[in-house]
This record gives C-alpha cells, sequence and structure tokens, in this order.
C-alpha cells in the first residue's frame, strides 16, 4: 500500500526573501499607527457628524455639559486602570465611592466637620482597598470574585449608613468643592483631567509605570526580574481603594445628595471605557489617555442618540456593546499579530 | 507549497515526502518555516500554492479536521490537563467513545487504551493525576490519546494510514526520560505509521530517525536518508555554511588554592528543598559548572533555590560572602546573581512588550530622570546590548513576539548579561534554540568567565554540558551522587548519561 505524504510544488511567485523580519516589520509600523490612532480618529468623525447632522449638537454648552456629566464616570475609569495594569480586577471601586459619600452626607448630617468626614471616607476607602489586598496578595483568592464580593458588602453598608434613604442636604463645602469653577471649568473636570495627566505620566514615563506592565503582563518574569512585585499589587489596591473614596466625596459634592442605590449604574461604564481606550494610543495596554479618548467617544455617541430621540436605555446598550467591542477588536488584533510568526 | 506572509515567505515552493513505516525528522534553525508547515498541514493556515497529499489523497484547503486524513501533531506544549486523571486526558478528543450527553462506560474505555497501550509497548496507570506523571510520560498519553482518534477514524487496528507530526517533543526532557519517547515514536513507525519529528537535537535524530529534510529560509535545503548523511552535514544545511564545533571551550580552569586562588563566589551550604536534599558546593570566580540529573532529580528546582524564587527549608547559599535569606529573587539579584530561567515564556520575558522594554527592566530606573523615562537613551542601551549577542532582527521596538525563539533567548541573555552577574544560573539555556544561536550564547556565557563570574549551567543536555563545563554535579533524589571534573578526562556525553542512570537501577 503506497502510504506517502507529499507536498507538491505550487507555482512560486517572485524571489524567495531570506530577510523574513524585514518587510513585515514596515507593515506592522504602519499597522500599529492606524490601530493607535484608529479610536481618536472615529472619535472626531463621530463629533463632526453630530455636529453637521444634529442642530442642538451646536452648542457650547451642550458640549460642556456633556464633558462635566462624565468626569464622574472617567475619574472612576481612570481607577480602574490602576489595578487593571497589575493584571488584577478591583470591581468594587463603584461601590466604595457611594460608601465614601454616603459616610460624607451622614457624617455631615450629624454636624462632623468635612475635614474629619473627609478623612474617615478615604480611611473607608483604603481599608476596602486593604481587604482586598488581603485577599487577592497575600492569600491569593482570584481577584474577580474577591473584589465583586467586596462590591456586594459595599452596597450593603450603602444601605446601613444611609438607613436606605436618599441623603440629601450635603453642605455647601462639599458642593464647592465639586462645582465651583476656575477659568468657567467645574472643578470635578479639573480633577479628572489632573488625574489622566498624572496617571499618563506614571503609566509611560516612570519605572514605576513599566513595572506595572510587567506584573499584569508576565507575572513570573517580572518577580524573576527583581521586581516587588507583591508590593505593588498590594499598593494598586490601597491607592485604587482610597482613590475611589476620594471620587465618592466628589460624588457628594457633585450631587448635593447621596442615593446609596446608586452603585451599580457606575460599575460597567468605567471599565467600557478603559477597555476601550487600551485600543487606542498605547495599544494593548490600560492607559490614562486612551480612558479619556474612549469615555468622550463613548458620551458624544450617546448624546447624539439622545437628541435624536432615544430614550435613557441606549446609555447601557451603547457601553454594554462598546465593552464587548473592545475586547472582541483587542482579541482579533491580538491573534492578527500571532498569524504573522512562525 | 508556497506559504507568504506580508511579503515574506515562511514556506517556499517546499518539496517534504515522508514514507509510511519511517521516522523523518524536519530539521531547521528557529524561523525557517517548520511550524509554519505544521500550521499549513493541520488547518491554521492554508497555502497559498502547493498541495499536500496524505496517504493518496490530496489535503483540502481549509483543512478542518485534520485527523479525518490521518494527520495528528503533537506539540511540544502538549495540551494534557494537569487536575485530571490519565482516563479523562485520553478519553477527551475521542468523546470518551459516547455522545455528548451519554454515559461514559469507563471499563470498556480502559479496555481499548489498555489494548492500544500493550501494541505500543507503555504502561500509564489510568487513575493518577495527570500532574504527577513524569514529563515523559506526559507525551506518551498524547501519542495514545492522537493514535485512538485516528483509530477511531480509519477502522484500522495497525498504524497504518497515520501521519504523527511530533513537534519538538523531546526539548523539555531530559536524556533518560527522551529515551522512551524516542522508543516509543520508533515503535509506531515500525506498527506502520508515519512519523514526522521536529528537533533540535542532532544525536536523537541521528539515533532514531530514518530519514531527513533540512529546511532554511522556507525551502527544502537537503533531503536524505540518515545512514547517508553525518551530523556535520546536517548543520552545514541547517546554518548554510559549516560550523567547526558545535560547543564553545570554555577557559582554562581558574586555580583553586595557592597564592593565586580564584575566589569563591557562589557557596551552597546544605541547601534543601522539597526535592533538592542537603546540596553543598562552591563556585569560583572564572568556574563553570553544570548540574544534571534525570528529569525530576532536584535539577529543575535547584536554581529557584539559589535565587530565592523559593526559600529552602534548610541550607543557603551565598554570594561573595553574603548569606542570602532567600525570601525573594529582589535580594539575590541585588547580591549580583542573575537567572535566566528555562520556561523562557513562562518565566523569561512579556511577549506582548517590545523587546526593549523587557531587555532594560531591571536597569530600568537608571534612565528615569525627573520628567521621566529617557526612551532615546532606553533605546539606544537596548540597541547596543542586543547589538553584542548578535539579535536580528536588531530592532528594540518590535514586541518580543515578533522574534523567532533563539532570538527571544539572546534578548533574555542580554537583559542578564548587561547586570554584569557574579553569579550567572544558566537554566536549560539552549532549549528549544538552534545550534548557531546556542553557539552564539554560549560564546557570551565563556565571555562572563573571562570577567570574573561563576556560571551554573542546570541542563538535562549532556553533550552540552560534557563540552563546555569544567565540573558536572550529578543528582540523583535531590542528592549529589556524582561529580565528574574535566581534569580528569572523564567528562563526555557517555559518562554523565551512566552516572545519571546507574543509581537508578541501584
Amino acid at each position: 500500500m503506497s502510504t506517502t505524504t507529499q507536498q507538491t510544488a505550487g507555482s512560486t511567485g517572485g524571489l524567495p526573501d531570506p530577510g523574513a523580519g524585514k518587510s513585515p516589520a514596515v507593515s506592522r509600523n504602519g499597522r500599529g499607527f492606524a490601530q493607535r490612532y484608529a479610536l481618536l480618529g472615529i472619535g472626531v468623525v463621530l463629533l463632526l457628524i453630530c455636529l453637521a447632522a444634529i442642530p442642538e449638537f451646536r452648542s457650547m454648552r451642550l458640549i460642556t455639559t456633556m464633558i462635566n456629566g462624565q468626569s464622574i464616570i472617567l475619574l472612576l475609569a481612570l481607577v480602574a486602570t490602576i489595578v487593571l495594569r497589575t493584571g488584577d480586577f478591583d470591581l468594587s471601586i463603584s461601590q466604595t465611592m457611594v460608601g465614601s459619600a454616603a459616610v460624607v452626607a451622614v457624617l455631615s448630617s450629624h454636624g462632623v466637620s468635612p475635614a474629619l468626614a473627609i478623612a474617615l471616607a478615604l480611611l473607608l476607602g483604603l481599608a476596602v482597598g486593604a481587604l482586598n489586598a488581603l485577599l487577592v496578595v497575600v492569600i491569593g483568592v482570584d481577584s474577580f470574585v474577591t473584589t465583586l464580593g467586596s462590591f456586594t458588602a459595599m452596597a450593603g453598608f450603602c444601605y446601613l449608613v444611609t438607613g436606605s434613604r436618599i441623603v440629601a442636604g450635603v453642605p455647601d463645602f462639599f458642593v464647592n468643592f465639586s462645582r465651583s469653577t476656575v477659568a468657567g471649568i467645574p472643578t470635578v473636570t479639573i480633577y479628572a483631567w489632573v488625574l489622566v495627566l498624572v496617571l499618563w505620566f506614571v503609566y509611560q514615563r516612570t519605572p514605576l509605570g513599566r513595572y506595572t506592565l510587567f506584573i499584569g503582563g508576565n507575572r513570573n518574569a517580572a518577580r524573576l526580574a527583581g521586581l516587588r512585585v507583591s508590593a505593588i499589587r498590594f499598593g494598586a489596591y490601597l491607592v485604587s481603594g482610597v482613590l475611589a473614596a476620594f471620587v465618592g466625596v466628589v460624588f457628594a459634592g457633585y450631587f448635593g445628595a447621596v442615593d446609596p442605590s446608586v452603585g451599580g449604574q457606575y460599575m460597567l461604564q468605567p471599565f467600557a471605557a478603559v477597555y476601550l481606550g487600551a485600543t487606542a494610543l498605547a495599544v494593548g495596554r490600560f492607559n490614562a489617555v486612551g480612558t479619556l479618548v474612549a469615555l468622550y467617544l463613548l458620551t458624544i455617541g450617546i448624546t447624539g442618540l439622545q437628541l435624536l430621540g432615544a430614550q435613557t436605555w441606549v446609555t447601557n446598550i451603547f457601553y454594554g456593546l462598546a465593552l464587548m467591542i473592545a475586547v472582541t477588536a483587542a482579541k482579533l488584533a491580538g491573534r492578527k499579530t500571532r498569524a504573522g510568526l512562525t | 507549497m508556497t506559504k507568504a506572509y506580508g511579503g515574506a515567505k515562511a514556506i517556499d515552493d517546499l518539496d517534504l515526502h515522508v514514507k509510511a513505516g519511517e521516522v523523518h525528522a524536519l530539521l531547521g534553525q528557529n524561523g525557517c518555516g517548520k511550524s509554519t508547515l505544521v500550521k499549513a498541514l493541520t488547518g491554521v493556515h492554508s497555502p497559498d500554492s502547493g498541495s499536500a497529499t496524505v496517504f493518496g489523497k490530496e489535503l483540502t484547503y481549509p483543512v478542518t479536521a485534520p485527523h479525518t486524513h490521518g494527520i495528528a501533531v503533537i506539540h511540544q506544549d502538549i495540551g494534557v490537563v494537569d487536575q485530571m486523571t490519565v482516563l479523562e486526558n485520553l478519553g477527551v478528543n475521542a468523546g470518551y467513545g459516547t455522545k455528548l450527553f451519554g454515559n461514559v462506560n469507563t471499563r470498556r474505555e480502559k479496555k481499548v487504551y489498555a489494548e492500544l497501550m500493550e501494541r505500543l509497548g507503555i504502561v500509564l496507570p489510568f487513575d493518577t493525576m495527570v500532574s504527577d506523571l513524569a514529563p515523559a510520560e506526559r507525551s506518551l498519553l498524547a501519542v495514545v490519546r492522537a493514535m485512538r482518534l485516528l483509530e477511531a477514524h480509519n477502522g484500522s487496528g495497525s498504524g497504518e494510514g497515520q501521519l504523527f507530526i511530533l513537534d519538538e517533543p523531546t526539548a523539555a526532557l531530559s536524556g533518560g526520560e527522551a529515551e522512551r519517547l524516542l522508543a516509543l515514536m520508533r515503535r509506531m513507525a515500525d506498527l506502520g505509521a508515519g512519523v514526522v519529528f521536529i528537533s533540535h537535537r542532532l544525536a536523537e535524530v541521528m539515533a532514531v530517525c530514518d530519514s531527513m529534510t533540512v529546511m532554511r529560509a522556507g525551502k527544502a535545503v537537503a533531503s536524505a536518508p540518515i545512514a547517508e548523511t553525518s551530523r556535520e552535514d546536517i548543520v552545514a544545511a541547517m546554518l548554510g555554511r559549516r560550523m567547526e564545533d558545535f560547543f564553545p571551550d570554555p577557559p582554562a580552569e581558574p586555580s583553586k588554592s595557592g597564592v593565586a586562588s580564584a575566589r569563591a563566589r557562589l557557596v551552597v551550604d546544605g541547601i534543601t528543598g522539597d526535592v533538592v536534599k542537603d546540596l553543598t558546593f562552591t563556585v569560583h570566580a572564572g568556574e563553570i559548572i553544570g548540574v544534571t540529573g534525570l528529569a525530576g532529580m532536584g535539577q529543575e528546582e535547584l536554581p529557584g533555590l539559589i535565587a530565592g524564587v523559593s526559600t529552602p527549608l534548610k541550607g543557603y547559599a551565598s554570594i561573595d560572602g553574603k548569606r542570602l535569606q532567600a525570601r525573594s529573587p529582589r535580594e539575590a539579584i541585588d547580591a549580583g546573581l542573575a537567572l535566566v530561567p528555562g520556561n523562557r515564556l513562562r518565566d523569561g520575558c512579556w511577549i506582548a512588550g517590545s523587546a526593549a522594554e523587557n531587555l532594560t527592566l531591571p536597569v530600568v530606573p537608571q534612565f528615569a530622570k525627573p520628567w521621566g523615562i529617557d526612551s532615546g537613551a532606553e533605546f539606544t542601551h537596548a540597541q547596543t546590548k542586543m547589538a553584542e549577542v548578535g539579535t536580528y532582527p536588531n530592532d528594540p521596538a518590535l514586541p518580543m513576539a515578533a522574534f523567532s525563539g533563539g532570538n527571544q533567548q539572546k534578548v533574555v541573555f542580554a537583559k542578564w548579561l548587561q547586570t554584569n552577574p557574579g553569579v550567572l544560573l544558566l537554566d536549560e539555556p539552549t532549549q528549544g534554540v538552534d545550534p548557531g544561536a546556542a553557539h552564539d550564547l554560549l560564546e557570551d556565557v565563556m565571555e562572563t568567565l573571562d570577567g570574573g563570574s561563576a556560571v551554573v549551567v542546570f541542563s538535562g543536555d549532556h553533550e552540552q554540558l560534557a563540552a563546555i563545563c569544567h565540573r558536572v554535579l550529578v543528582l540523583h533524589h535531590g542528592r549529589l551522587v556524582a561529580e565528574i571534573t574535566r581534569a580528569s578526562g572523564d567528562l563526555t556525553e557517555a559518562t554523565l548519561l551512566h552516572a545519571c542512570e546507574t543509581p537508578a537501577a541501584a
């Protein structure tokens, strides 16, 4: 029985190219550029379309409202990048924010000074971060499940401190803290932009930013290279918790009242922006500027649709789809890169 | 057959003929197109032109289910689940011989596999967790699993009509373990199957294969029966040039007594881990020693114990007289130690990061300025270091994934050589690296010896150890059972293998 495996030559075009590494490198760079700025380009095009097609869009008022209204979510999204970069999840940030806002509102209504109220709120954030870090980093529990647990526990805590009621009448100190304007820009937006700049610097320009990337990318290699992997992961959870609590202080002042049931609404949106942002600028890496671009892109799209008559449900659909598109795009891009390698 | 990617041909007009009943070696340097060929045969990619005929039938592209054509591939990373039993792993791709919601007939399953293994002359315990198997047994399991699937499709009870492709199956195995797999390959071919064996270990190829094809830059540059070729010919075909020797010679051994004696750089005193027991040795400046043993005898654990990856139960290592607490790798690195890990993808690098980022990771603070990392200086530094080890292409901006295995390993070497380590631990330093690149890397190691470093090589590759080391320690169940020195004139591949296996027989 003839059992011959053979491959017969087909026609070959062109000359063999032994410098196999060269030409793909060029096309990879070209593709890299397109990939890096695709999201920004889509955002600009979307903005121009909205400006051209929707008359109501052409008002400075709408644009500023749009930006300021997203600042809380932008702050949360930036906080989310901190732990995500080290390869872990911190899903609890949105409830930590509401919990901290509730603490501020309730303590203030009992006449506690703003300084003490803020200190206690930040301490709450630190405690949540430390608990997360203890379970995830020290004991080694899966971070997704752990922080889903602390998310839920904090949701309960919010109802406990507020007595399941909306706490209104947040003192003027907090309202001014979030809503007073500098050069026409509300402080809440300034906080968000400053955090973008700070995180951009840390992520892109410092060894610490590089270390977080390696810890998220290959933890074994990072440890073997002598990085303090556990300390950095632990620190990321602490910073994440404290910053989430700070966003809670801003939140209390921005809305002037705290609804204990609102945490769930803030859970997914930051992560959608972060994942979409990771497909831009520093492709495949959670980054601050990409997150900003992604969030504003989502906001422009949603506002445009709402002006065209869509109801509030459009927000959830838009964010949900954006998250799925972002992770799909990242997956496909990764597959394409790998396929070019032997 | 031709396959091109973005202008660069990975496979170029390739001819390959494998006969039934033979073990055919497919050889070539990293990145020469071997993997692409395997992918084309199994349907991961489709060729741009040309065809493949398997057992008289031409493959139609895209290939959707290679096993229906009689093709089975066993990868280096063999895809078995650690936390399941042998039997559960065996049945998974054959659907446990039943329907999705059907009842799994364990007794019948066992009978099928027992019969299959008897024919292959191997024994695997069905109810053992795969995590408890020796490395070679995992490969054997993968072969048995593939064979069942093929037989289920062509119904024949012999190896006829089956083509196995084994992609570097022995790369992670030590000499004795690899023997078992090689014996199985021989047996499969004797039963009538066609076996394609992809390997960088030429000694294995010479021992077990009937014929070979060498690929270079996507072309088949040589094809001959093994009996009519020689090792030198094969390497010449792979490299496109003749290579005088496969391994560089170590420099003269430093003197360890008298006035001009070299200082002791690494002292290991009574170190004990899960496997390693009460091990004591000293390595001097300018000295290169090897540590070997059969798989699981402790030479895998030892580098981690010395470098602080895991804390020893007893004993300690000290570097230049400084005793290590071994709580973290950081402490050892600060003391002047560098470990090139055995598993590059798991421990050595971040594959999505650029070569520059990976290379400068241990030294990146030195590029930090008040305004942030000086990326220009970092890039230039990376380019210089990559040029020193001969990385191709020398583009630090490329992600690690864009380099072939040998070039990735060069970047990992450069990462540690730049720290001028006083003690350099190399765990399987040339695993999965082609002979040309391996020679380059080992020459770099020899240069560090001239600079006064102490080097320890942990490897199951006895031939390499015999060629490059001043002396080799042999471990058995974690204990030092033999020490063979170059000065004695007895340091050869054969004596090392003998020293590894004799305690096992006793």
